[in-house]
């Protein structure tokens, strides 16, 4: 619940292992090609790609609406968990997007009219978004279901803040993460949705993962002793990891998919994407 | 001119589109989805509100012999076509903290449907509830209800409470309707309707409603126009509720000024009197009160002097403990007043000897069932609720006037 991750609907039905994962999207894929979907054999090209733009899609609604970083939270593991029954090739993102905004709102607590949340994602997308908002009030029904109605979600950013506080405690303020660091691995939990992790992990693993990826990047570099100096944190950092009993494996597994998310990004081009999805949607 | 009639078969399997988004999946999900009528025979009607209608419903799996209470949202707006008019911010409020909370003392949700437009949310039947209970001691027995049934009750209730608090959600619609008790005397918090979490809030509560809680129970910081509130606002309608179990009738019986426009919230001037003429003037336990919105509003009342173990005696309250109790959930200042926690461990609970988890246990008197009626069982129909008294509980229905 708001309090318990571990007596939460997160932790009992959407925190699966990989393999389960696969099998969720191997499903889909078999449903398209068995039913002779027009879409069935498009080449989605980098899955990650797709991920990047639909991240982008919302984060750019989202702004629009003067979404706080919680509410998009929220949406995006909305989007990630849809996504991980249905496909994209079979859906119109754009409308999944914007109902998962919708519902995103509400659940936060920091309601928008259905009217006009539908008008915002019209101005951006008016080929792809209709300006009747029961279909993105359709879309949310079919959203709720798909998730077995599990609404609220637990985010890593409470948890980035708890160790940053427990770790300055612990080590009277020589392991105190930096300002810098801190807004990195805050930016790196934004980016955590655009992955699978969310569905994967629980959160504090992955904003572990994220405060190590922080350190790692902010790293100084140059300099022998600098060198010397962000070795010692980065020990440093390790060791209390080790100490606070955290699942070691689980952690270097998400710093992996998220160092490999950012390298996926170097070659990613919205335009390419957009053109994909234009071609999954029938725009006539 | 071949290929440019689109065949029926084409447009089974047309691409997503603005108008279509969900495209062919929508198609696969209503293919798979199973029925609410499939899984479960409509017994009996129970009761509408403003949300919608309840229904008694057992399985139609003749191996289960649980009875059901099918919650089913009315939609939106009063309209004869249902559509997708998005879902009320209640409806997302009472899913999401079902799903999630599991408690003794909460009624049980057993699952959610979604089909046709319709939310059904099924939840384990009580027999009783509060209400019932009350009117049938006032009207039919005429006898107080007895001190075994409301110690119990009350424990109950503020395990309830005391769960949800723990949990970051405040009920803010607790009140006698919204309290089943099950044929076996446990009690079920009901109608998460207006619960919401508290935890690091994104806009002030206020902003999100402007009235919560059903007035005879709302807490005077809230009729003080507090922008923030705390869970204590549930601790005082707790207070109000061990009040009526004793006296069978509202402590604070206050006439509602309506809301004439959905901006300006009136300050409930009557309801506040009421308070007043069995609690006394505020000022002198509850400094802060003077930074209230409706502090001067306040001050044009009456005064009278504080009267509670007055009220207490006349009510034939005769334990000191409950007096005790009672004036510490009907605090003024809500820092002061006693929160679930600590109300569960106060000696009126720790030092009774007969405190039971059933609340009917040892008792002679048999509470009648709930009348469930046959003249609409049609779950399906999207029929506005028949003219219902106003009242707006989980199995609302009309509170006989006095």
């Amino acid at each position: 619940m708001a309090a318990n991750y571990w007596e939460s609907t997160q932790r009992k039905h959407w925190q699966v292992s990989s393999e389960c994962l696969s099998q969720w999207r191997n499903a889909t894929e078999e449903r398209l090609r068995l039913s002779k979907h027009p879409n069935a054999n498009i080449d989605l090209g980098d899955p990650t790609h797709i991920r990047i733009f639909l991240h982008g899609l919302l984060v750019k609604l989202g702004h629009r609406l003067s979404c706080r970083q919680q509410i998009l939270a929220t949406a995006e593991l909305y989007l990630a968990r849809f996504y991980a029954k249905a496909s994209v090739k079979e859906t119109n993102p754009y409308a999944i997007v914007t109902a998962c905004l919708y519902l995103a709102c509400k659940i936060e607590e920091y309601p928008q009219h259905i009217r006009s949340i539908t008008a915002e994602a019209r101005a951006l997308w008016p080929d792809c978004v209709s300006s009747d908002s029961t279909i993105i009030g359709q879309c949310e029904f079919y959203l709720i279901e798909e998730m077995g109605m599990c609404l609220i979600v637990h985010q890593p950013y409470r948890s980035l803040k708890q160790f940053s506080r427990s770790m300055s405690d612990i080590y009277q303020g020589q392991l105190i993460i930096l300002p810098d660091e801190m807004s990195c691995a805050w930016s790196v939990l934004n980016d955590s949705y655009i992955t699978d992790l969310p569905l994967l992990y629980p959160p504090h693993i992955i904003a572990l993962a994220a405060l190590f990826v922080a350190v790692l990047t902010k790293a100084p570099r140059g300099s022998v002793s600098d060198t010397a100096v962000s070795g010692s944190r980065m020990a440093n950092l390790a060791d209390w990891l080790a100490q606070c009993g955290a699942d070691l494996s689980a952690i270097s597994n998400c710093v992996q998919q998220l160092l490999s998310l950012y390298h996926s990004w170097e070659s990613y081009r919205d335009s390419t994407c957009q053109q994909i999805i234009s071609k999954i949607i029938n725009t006539s | 001119m071949k290929g440019r009639k689109p065949s029926i078969k084409a447009e089974s399997v047309a691409k997503p589109s603005a108008t279509n988004p969900l495209g062919t999946f929508k198609q696969y999900k209503d293919g798979t989805r199973v029925s609410v009528l499939d899984k479960y025979e409509i017994a009996g009607y129970i009761a509408a509100g403003t949300y919608g209608r309840v229904f008694k419903a057992r399985s139609k799996d003749s191996r289960v012999e649980d009875e059901y209470a099918i919650k089913k949202f009315k939609s939106e707006k009063e309209n004869e076509v249902p559509q997708y008019f998005g879902i009320s911010q209640s409806a997302c409020r009472e899913m999401a903290l079902c799903r999630e909370l599991h408690h003794e003392n909460l009624t049980n949700l057993t699952e959610i449907i979604l089909e046709d437009m319709s939310i059904y949310m099924v939840f384990d039947y009580a027999e009783h509830d509060l209400l019932q209970i009350i009117q049938y001691n006032s009207y039919t027995l005429r006898m107080p209800i007895s001190e075994g049934i409301i110690m119990s009750v009350l424990w109950q209730l503020l395990n309830g409470v005391c769960y949800l608090h723990e949990n970051w959600v405040m009920h803010r619609d607790l009140k006698p309707a919204n309290i089943m008790v099950t044929s076996g005397g446990v009690v079920k918090i009901g109608d998460l309707g207006l619960a919401r979490v508290f935890y690091r809030p994104l806009q002030p509560l206020f902003t999100a409603d402007k009235v919560v809680v059903t007035i005879w129970y709302r807490a005077p910081e809230l009729l003080l126009g507090a922008r923030h509130y705390t869970p204590a606002i549930d601790l005082w309608a707790v207070g109000c509720i061990y009040a009526e179990l004793l006296s069978l009738r509202p402590i604070f019986k206050g006439e509602e000024i309506k809301m004439d426009n959905k901006k300006t919230v009136p300050f409930q001037r009557n309801q506040m009197q009421k308070i007043f003429e069995v609690l006394g003037s505020p000022i002198d336990e509850w400094p802060e009160v003077a930074q209230f919105p409706e502090f001067q509003a306040m001050q044009t009342l009456k005064t009278y002097r504080s009267n509670l173990d007055g009220w207490y005696r006349k009510a034939g309250g005769t334990n000191m403990r409950g007096y005790q109790l009672l004036a510490a959930l009907l605090k003024y200042n809500p820092d002061q007043r006693i929160t679930a926690l600590d109300a569960l461990n106060h000696r009126y609970f720790t030092e009774a000897t007969n405190l039971s988890g059933n609340a009917f246990e040892g008792q002679d008197v048999i509470y009648p069932s709930r009348r469930i009626t046959n003249d609409d069982t049609d779950i399906k129909t999207n029929a506005p609720p028949k003219r219902s008294g106003g009242s707006s509980g989980f199995y609302a229905r009309k509170r006989a006037r006095n």
